[in-house]
């Protein structure tokens, strides 16, 4: 375990420690990695086998019955053949990547994390459909899919993070009729810290970019606009904007309440300097490269953190800007002991627990 | 018929803004009503805090008659628009007082280490943020009243109503305003 409960510490004295215990239980699960990794190769070329031959084969079957030709049995086989391994096949290369990934993340995680002291985790999810429905960040959705879940405490304050996918389905209207299909409204990190504060009613801080268009449903249609902008929290009646000093706080984010006072008890001034802070200590080491370069620089400019503060507790959910898999160990096709991988994750991880440092929770005279 | 409803858009807009310019008056008025609802609290906290610090502190004795006294001359005051500027000076001029009577606490090691003091200190901190915060709703809400009353058309109906821009909370006390020279007050504890 780190010598002191801080960030600078665990930055420092991290080396050593993954030396010492992690190394050895990585190095451990190589072999297997490398035997599993073989499987994996070989059914991924019976996966390309198969892909090409239905591809090949409806082109044939096209072919043929534009030049109105009988189509060969034997291919008709085939075709069947490789539709019938196709399913089942890509089901046991995702369950053989997974598996890998939980049973090494089993064997090591909770000695990883106890390197942060009091953290562990699990694949079981921390936070319910009703924990988020409750938050009214997200109020929305339909299925809710969580990966990593970690529980723990860092300076005091209770920590529940949870990567997780947030999905719906809606019915989309097209000239040949009704399509069904599955939109993703949230994929990032949810993360649970009890506060030092009190406060009894809620409030809560959206992305304007979204916000504008719910409060333009419910003011002028009372919500009669909402299937455009299905984000809206349903009880809107109790919660009310509140405007804040800083121009550039408001115009990045709009805060409703229940109660105008204790919105501004919670949200100080020096609060709010620090949670625009939150989005660019955010960005998830590859992302930060490819924002580097340019490339997500619209999308992270308009993916922002939202939160929550509601019976003593913040809620935040941080969007990731690609849709990239955190918290990664035991991935079938780097090295074990890849130090790329174990960095990313540390980094990640320290980027979650700075939330405390950042927003100053931890200070009688912070938030 | 066209003339009809054009009349009718014309009356409807007006009667949006009259009920806008409703809307912020009374909002003012709720804000202003909460800063009263967490000065309150603060008057209910603080003869636990000076029943403790009497019993502790004895060169203190006259600050804390201070601190009573002014106590009591702001719970007299009503909280009216009218006499804001004087209740905001009695009200800075308490919190100052209670701000030194904290300071001279650090020189009772007894009295800091009282856990219903300690528990008292920290709701009483507790409840100047949040007057702290009913402040800044008063002030949003006033500008929120000001803008409107000021912008046309909005305007037009404000004066109509007899509705006039209102000012905002601030520091009336100059010397309050004045830098704070931090040098000299660590000298004088050292």
């Amino acid at each position: 375990m780190a010598s002191k409960e801080d960030i600078s510490t665990y930055i420092k004295e991290f080396k050593p420690f993954y030396q010492q215990e992690i190394y050895p239980l990585l190095a451990s699960f190589e072999e297997e990695r490398l035997s599993k990794k073989q499987t994996k190769d070989m059914l991924t070329k019976i996966l390309t086998v198969c892909v090409i031959i239905c591809v090949g084969s409806i082109v044939y079957f096209l072919v043929c019955k534009k030049m109105l030709i009988e189509p060969n049995n034997v291919i008709l086989i085939f075709t069947f053949l490789s539709l019938f391994c196709l399913i089942p096949v890509c089901i046991f290369l995702t369950k053989l990547c997974k598996d890998f990934e939980i049973k090494v993340k089993e064997a090591v995680l909770n000695k990883y994390l106890s390197f942060f002291g009091h953290f562990s985790w699990s694949m079981q999810p921390k936070m319910t459909k009703e924990d988020i429905k409750e938050s009214k960040l997200f109020p929305h959705f339909e299925t809710i899919k969580t990966d990593d879940n970690f529980t723990g405490s860092f300076k005091g304050h209770r920590m529940f993070i949870s990567e997780m996918e947030l999905s719906r389905t809606e019915t989309r209207y097209t000239n040949n009729g009704t399509r069904t299909e599955k939109v993703i409204i949230f994929e990032g990190v949810m993360v649970k810290i009890a506060l030092n504060k009190k406060f009894s009613s809620q409030t809560i801080v959206l992305d304007r970019e979204f916000s504008v268009a719910q409060l333009a449903s419910q003011k002028l249609t009372g919500g009669g606009l909402d299937f455009l902008t299905k984000d809206l929290f349903y009880d809107f009646n109790k919660l009310h904007e509140v405007k804040l000093e800083d121009p550039d706080f408001c115009k990045k984010y709009i805060v409703y309440s229940e109660d105008q006072v204790e919105a501004r008890f919670i949200l100080t001034t020096a609060f709010i300097e620090r949670f625009k802070l939150l989005r660019k200590a955010f960005v998830f080491g590859e992302d930060e490269k490819r924002i580097m370069e340019n490339k997500l620089v619209n999308q992270y400019m308009s993916s922002g953190i939202k939160a929550s503060f509601l019976n003593n507790v913040v809620t935040i959910a941080i969007p990731t800007i690609t849709q990239r898999d955190l918290f990664l160990i035991g991935s079938l096709d780097k090295r074990m002991t890849d130090s790329e991988q174990i960095n990313e994750f540390f980094k990640e991880f320290i980027a979650i627990l700075s939330i405390v440092d950042i927003l100053n929770l931890d200070s009688k005279t912070g938030l | 018929m066209v003339l009809y409803i054009i009349i009718g858009v014309i009356v409807a807009v007006l009667y949006g803004l009259y009920v806008q310019v409703v809307q912020k008056k009374n909002k003012v008025k709720e804000a202003f009503a909460s800063i009263d609802v967490q000065l309150k609290k603060r008057y209910d906290l603080m003869p636990n805090i000076l029943t403790m610090a009497n019993q502790f502190m004895e060169h203190e004795k006259e600050l804390i008659l201070e601190v009573a006294k002014i106590r009591t001359k702001a719970m007299s005051m009503k909280s009216q628009f009218d006499n804001m500027h004087e209740k905001v000076k009695v009200e800075n001029e308490l919190q100052s007082k209670m701000g030194q009577l904290m300071v001279s606490m650090e020189n009772y090691p007894q009295l800091k280490s009282n856990e219903t003091m300690v528990q008292a200190m920290q709701t009483f901190a507790e409840v100047e943020e949040h007057i702290a915060a009913a402040r800044r709703f008063y002030n949003a809400a006033i500008l929120d009243l000001n803008n409107a009353v000021e912008i046309f058309p909005s305007s037009i109906i404000a004066s109509s109503m007899g509705i006039t821009t209102l000012p905002f909370f601030e520091i009336s006390d100059e010397k309050e305003k004045e830098r704070l020279d931090v040098t000299n007050y660590i000298r004088t504890n050292n």
